[in-house]
C-alpha cells in the first residue's frame, strides 16, 4: 500500500516540529510533556 | 474527529493528549478546527514530510493526502499502538477508551516494550483486536 512502512510498536519516534493551524510551532516532545499522545491523521479538508 | 472531541476530557483524565494531523494549509486546518470546535491542535504537515516518513502518505488523491490513522505514543516517545484505517475499518474513539481503561499502563509505561519487541505491520480489522494483540505482546514479555 505504502512504499515506506509504518512505524513499528516499540520504536522510538524521531522528534519533529510542525506548525499548528494557528501558526504555533509544535514539537512532538512538547506534546508529550503531560503524558502520552494520540495522533489522529485524517484525510483533510475538501 | 467529533468523537475524539467529545471524549477529549476523558482521554485527558487517562493522561492521554490528542493532536490531529493533516496535510492541509494552516487556513484550511483552522477552518476545520473552528467548524468542529476542536479542543486540540491540528498539526499542518503541508510539506508531507511526516506522512511520508511514517508511511501514511496517499499519493493517489489530490496532491497527496494523509492515510487515516490513529497512533498512540508513550511519554517516552515510543509507539504504543498504530492503527491504520483500511477500506472497511475505522478507529473508534470509544473502543480506544475501553482499551486504555482496561490497560491503563498501555500509553505511559516506559519499560514494557523493549525496542526489539516482535514487530509486525498489520491492519487490524478492529481496534479491540488490536488492543488484544498489544496486550498479548505485553504479557508475553
Amino acid at each position: 500500500m505504502n512504499e515506506i512502512q509504518n512505524p513499528q510498536v516499540g520504536e522510538l519516534a524521531e522528534d519533529f516540529t510542525l506548525s499548528d493551524s494557528t501558526g504555533t510551532p509544535r514539537t512532538l516532545s512538547s506534546l508529550l510533556t503531560d503524558g502520552s499522545l494520540l495522533l489522529i491523521f485524517y484525510r483533510g479538508y475538501w | 474527529m467529533a468523537e475524539f472531541r467529545d471524549l477529549f476530557d476523558v482521554f485527558r483524565g487517562l493522561g492521554v493528549g490528542i493532536a490531529a494531523v493533516a496535510v492541509d494549509s494552516l487556513e484550511q486546518s483552522d477552518r476545520v478546527r473552528r467548524q468542529y470546535e476542536l479542543p486540540f491542535p491540528i498539526l499542518c504537515d503541508t510539506q508531507r514530510q511526516l506522512v511520508r516518513a511514517w508511511g501514511l502518505f496517499n499519493a493517489n488523491e489530490r496532491d497527496g493526502i494523509a492515510v487515516p490513522a490513529v497512533l498512540l505514543l508513550g511519554r517516552d516517545r515510543r509507539f504504543r499502538s498504530i492503527m491504520v484505517e483500511g477500506v472497511a475499518t475505522r478507529v473508534r474513539a470509544a473502543d480506544l477508551l475501553q482499551f486504555l481503561h482496561s490497560h491503563p499502563t498501555a500509553g505511559n509505561s516506559a519499560d514494557d516494550m523493549p525496542p526489539n519487541a516482535q514487530r509486525q505491520r498489520v491492519i487490524f480489522p478492529s481496534l479491540m483486536d488490536f488492543g488484544r494483540a498489544i496486550w498479548n505482546s505485553f504479557t508475553k514479555l
